[in-house]
């Protein structure tokens, strides 16, 4: 086997496709699929860049901070049972 | 009284089945408020892009939830929450655009999505807004399909179940989701740094 032909894979002889760029990013590939990614992007700038921009932006999804619940809005959820008059009237709601 | 009666409901909904989830416990409604209530509120928050929205996603998907605590399906709890939230915002989205197409009436503050509210400018401020931003200009599908990823950590197959999408609709919509984020955080980097300029320049003439 010549070293042309190990890195000529079947899958992504140029580049990476769309799917295989963000199942690499997710970690949503077997792992044989995932060897292959790998070894083609440590030689492949490009695609290297492309999982690059796709982890850069979930990592600033994950980190972003966002607010909690309003106080408010939770008492209001607490008394949906109350506020809310069982569609079924049949069902009894314990004595 | 009225724990009693919360407590009641919940049981009666889940007896006599085998439930894996959360619900199989005796949980009341106020346990299931909660425990899920912020989660549910995070996730509509980042959908929607507002305080306001947020709150009315977070209201509509509980009162889902205690409708339908009878047909619940022993099974993951909060994959149950995922998908009903995410229906939740897609509906308003979907209303939101009808409405668009009528002549606007006087109440419109809601539809139109101009300068923020005070109260909105506030809420965010706590946030990234760029970030934001770049969420809100997303169409609500590719929206939902990142955000169920990225922020709330959802496998594909997940994040497929919750908008009852294939895997492969669902890797191609996060894929080009978070590409147009980094184009739009990118844009708005340098429109930032061009403004600073600007301002910069303005003030030294």
């Amino acid at each position: 086997m010549t070293l042309s032909s190990i890195f000529a894979m079947p899958e992504f002889a140029d580049h990476l496709g769309l799917d295989a760029v963000v199942a690499f990013t997710d970690g949503e590939m077997g792992l044989t699929a995932f060897q292959r990614a790998a070894a083609h992007i440590a030689r492949c700038s490009q695609c290297a860049h492309e999982v690059d921009e796709q982890t850069m932006v979930r990592s600033q999804l994950r980190s972003a901070p966002c607010p909690a619940i309003p106080t408010g809005l939770l008492d209001s959820l607490k008394s949906i049972p109350v506020a809310l008059p069982l569609r079924d009237p049949g069902i009894s709601t314990g004595s | 009284m009225g724990n009693n009666r919360n407590r009641a409901i919940v049981t009666l909904s889940t007896q006599g089945r085998e439930t894996a989830g959360p619900m199989s416990a005796d949980m009341s409604w106020d346990e299931v408020v909660r425990e899920y209530g912020d989660r549910v509120y995070r996730l509509a928050y980042r959908l929607a892009g507002n305080q306001h929205d947020a709150e009315d996603i977070t209201q509509e998907t509980f009162i889902r939830v205690f409708r339908s605590l009878d047909r619940y399906e022993p099974g993951s709890f909060t994959g149950w929450l995922h998908r009903i939230t995410t229906n939740v915002f897609l509906d308003m989205v979907r209303r939101r655009a009808r409405i668009r197409v009528q002549p606007l009436g006087e109440d419109t503050d809601q539809i139109a999505s101009g300068e923020p509210t005070p109260e909105q400018a506030m809420s965010r401020a706590n946030l990234d807004p760029d970030l934001q931003a770049a969420l809100d200009e997303l169409a609500p599908e590719f929206r939902a399909a990142v955000v169920l990823c990225d922020v709330e950590g959802l496998t594909y197959e997940e994040v497929g179940e919750a908008l009852g999408i294939k895997v492969g609709t669902v890797r191609s919509r996060i894929h080009r989701g978070r590409r147009a984020l980094r184009t739009s955080l990118a844009a708005r980097g340098m429109d930032r740094a061009d403004r600073v300029d600007r301002l910069a320049r303005d003030e030294r003439v």
